[in-house]
């Protein structure tokens, strides 16, 4: 069978022109907002792998089949899709549907635009008739390259298959009711199969850093690096000209009309009292300082005519909502959210978002994410396909050819 | 505690490495001082990691949070991930370039230990956070030798001298650090998985890295099917490297970075 002359200049034609036609759909239709959900996705799924394992054994001596599984195809389609990815790299995509040329052309969603879709299919297409070039027969040697190219070929189509099944929603916990209801980035309102109710937020912190700052700029004095540091259980600490000694530190504090005193009010805030002495001059000077807190006015020690001993408000360390989660079916379980680690329940994962940032510590509120991801196992396949394949690559490098 | 004895061990670790390095410059290729300056490697390797597991056991935590602490696992890994590409490919300036990286983070930790206090925001406290950095580190590292061996190879190139083993070796050095490179993008979106819901969100700093990643696919294809061309892959080969450099050092310039995830240094006190 005679084989396809076409080239480089075919294939960037063909790609660049499928890329046009897409801009051009996005110009007239508008954003497609195709969003493929279950089961619709998984028929469209199983039909496009049957279609292309079907053209693969009928006809994979077919010019154009073989063609697409050709390195001129494979080069013009990378090249093509790294320029779309370069121009979701420069231009911001918020999304926003202003009448513009920049939206009218959807460049700034472009990964629900029109000319995205259209790449990534004809991507998925050239990248499966090339796995499917080497799957048959087997050979050991290309274990490595069919995991890596299976690998991203999972994860794309999972990825772009599963999109519409993926729900993001924020949910706002509070410590009085049990809500039942999520929102979504529109503000659309859902009825949702489970409920939480807030039991308590806390933020961990860690200890505060005190620092020597000058009076009008703000800003800290000096070195960076020598003029700031964490309160510790080391007592004396030297800035500059000034021996700091730390004579009491508590953690959670209020101020009671000339000290302060450990309690755990809402609104209690660290305090220290510090000793300071002048290295050159030797004046001391003795105060309470405190970062404040929303209740609580920030104190501050002036040092001498230029520098003001601060303490900076405490860095968190931990964020977390203690929550009853409960379910249609009467289920109730007590959890911990946390950043980084998620609380997993029918097919949901919930995550530690927000909180009243004015209240901080005290919030009465904590904003919960709810993600569901049904595909995500299958974009873990591919995900660690791709690792092992990256493995492959390691160990065997670059082949000598003759 | 624990840190009290971080000189002594510290001192010992960096002796043994430095003489590792020595040897190695020096061993001319001879079998008796690679496996000596290996053992050396490894003893320091397989020290820190004691130091490292007691530190654990008396923190009852895992020493994860602290910048210090992190440099510890910096000075871990590094000398270990170039152990193991020296065991298998040989490349004994390599294994000297991550001894040296790692004897610097020691180093660093004992002129600095009020950094031992600093803070780890709660999103970087993710047993992904070391994984991550170190396979970076270690695939820029090699990419950027690779450029370097390109400017080589064009050199040797236009003046007309044998370029195949330059040639080789720059495949090779892209090879494997292509290899790394895939790894810290598929970290990267386990760990974003964890920490703000999903493996990828087109955020500015993976949007660059993802391309820097197409820009290096790219060239390992073309190398593969245009073999003979040598003069345009060596050029696109060290202008790869440009591409990383803006996603590594440029990502905060750009005007769609506003609003990247990545760039915490807007919350500086
Ligand atoms: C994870 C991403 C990828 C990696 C790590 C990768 C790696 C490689 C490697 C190392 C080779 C050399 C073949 C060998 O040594 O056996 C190769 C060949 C090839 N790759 Fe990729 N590749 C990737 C993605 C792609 C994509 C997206 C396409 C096309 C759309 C593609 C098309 C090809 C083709 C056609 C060959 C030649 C196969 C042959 O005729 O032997 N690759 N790839």
């Amino acid at each position: 069978m005679k084989y396809l002359k076409w080239k480089y200049k075919e294939g960037f034609i063909i790609s660049f022109g499928l890329l046009l036609l897409g801009f051009a759909m996005e110009f007239f239709l508008g954003n497609h907002k195709i969003k493929l959900s279950w089961p619709v996705n998984i028929y469209c799924a199983l039909g496009f792998i049957s279609l292309m394992g079907i053209i693969n054994y009928y006809y994979r001596g077919h010019q154009i089949v073989k063609w697409l599984s050709s390195k001129y195809a494979s080069v013009s389609i990378i090249s093509t899709f790294s320029l779309l990815v370069l121009l979701i790299g420069f231009i911001p995509q918020s999304g926003s549907f202003a009448n513009n040329a920049i939206s009218r052309l959807g460049l700034n969603s472009l990964t629900s635009s029109w000319p995205f879709s259209i790449i990534i299919l004809y991507f998925l297409s050239v990248l499966g008739f090339v796995i499917l070039k080497k799957l048959t027969p087997l050979k050991r040697k290309n274990i490595g390259f069919l995991l890596n190219h299976t690998g991203l070929w999972v994860i794309a189509f999972a990825a772009g298959l599963g999109n519409g099944d993926f729900k993001r929603l924020v949910m706002e916990a509070n410590l009085d009711n049990t809500v039942w209801h999520a929102f979504d980035r529109n503000n659309k309102t859902y009825e949702m199969p489970l409920a939480i109710r807030l039991i308590k937020f806390d933020i961990e912190s860690y200890n505060p850093k005190i620092a020597v700052i000058d009076k009008v700029t703000g800003k800290i004095s000096g070195k960076r690096n020598k003029n700031v540091s964490t309160i510790e259980k080391t007592k004396q600490i030297i800035m500059g000209e000034f021996n700091i000694t730390i004579n009491k530190f508590y953690k959670e504090s209020y101020w009671f009309g000339s000290l302060f005193k450990p309690v755990e009010y809402t609104g209690a805030a660290p305090s220290a009292l510090i000793s300071v002495v002048n290295i050159n001059s030797g004046d001391t000077i003795q105060g309470w300082i405190t970062s404040g807190s929303y209740k609580l006015r920030a104190q501050s020690l002036q040092l001498d005519e230029n520098n003001l001993l601060v303490m900076l408000s405490p860095e968190p360390r931990r964020f977390s909502s203690e929550v009853q989660v409960i379910t249609k079916s009467g289920s109730r379980k007590r959890a911990i959210i946390e950043v980084n680690k998620p609380y997993k329940i029918m097919g949901w994962n919930l995550y530690q978002l927000g909180y009243n940032q004015k209240m901080g510590k005290w919030s009465e509120i904590s904003i919960i994410e709810l993600v569901r991801d049904p595909w995500l196992p299958v974009v873990y396949v591919g995900i660690f396909m791709l690792i092992a394949g990256a493995i492959f690559m390691f160990w065997q490098g670059k082949r000598i050819l003759d | 505690m624990i840190w009290v004895n971080y000189p002594l061990v510290a001192g010992i670790i960096f002796c043994f490495w430095i003489a590792a390095i020595i040897i190695y410059a020096s061993s001319g290729g001879k079998k008796i001082f690679n496996v000596l300056g290996g053992v050396l490697t490894v003893i320091g390797i397989i020290s820190l990691m004691v130091f490292i597991i007691t530190l654990w056991n008396s923190l009852e935590r895992p020493p994860l949070r602290t910048l210090g602490e992190t440099r510890l696992w910096y000075s871990f890994f590094l000398p270990l991930t170039g152990f193991i590409t020296y065991l298998r490919w040989k490349y004994k300036w390599f294994l000297s370039y991550s001894l040296g990286m790692a004897i610097l983070f020691l180093v660093i930790n004992y002129f600095n230990p009020e950094t031992f206090d600093k803070t780890l925001m709660p999103a970087l406290q993710s047993p992904w956070f070391i994984p991550h950095v170190i396979v970076y580190i270690f695939s820029y590292a090699l990419l950027a030798a690779s450029s370097l061996v390109a400017i080589k190879g064009l050199y040797l190139v236009y003046s007309g001298r044998p370029w195949f083993n330059t040639l080789f070796l720059a495949d090779n050095l892209v090879y494997i650090g292509f290899a790394f490179l895939t790894l810290g993008l598929l970290f990267g979106a386990l760990w974003a998985k964890a920490a703000w819901g999903h493996y990828w969100t087109w955020d500015p700093k993976e949007t660059w890295a993802f391309l820097t990643w197409l820009g290096y696919l790219i060239y390992i294809h073309l190398r593969f099917f245009h073999p003979k061309k040598i003069k345009f892959q060596l050029w696109v080969l060290a202008l790869a490297f440009v591409i990383l450099i803006i996603c590594w050092f440029g990502i905060n310039y750009l005007p769609s970075a506003q609003n990247s995830v990545h760039t915490y240094n807007s919350k500086v006190n």
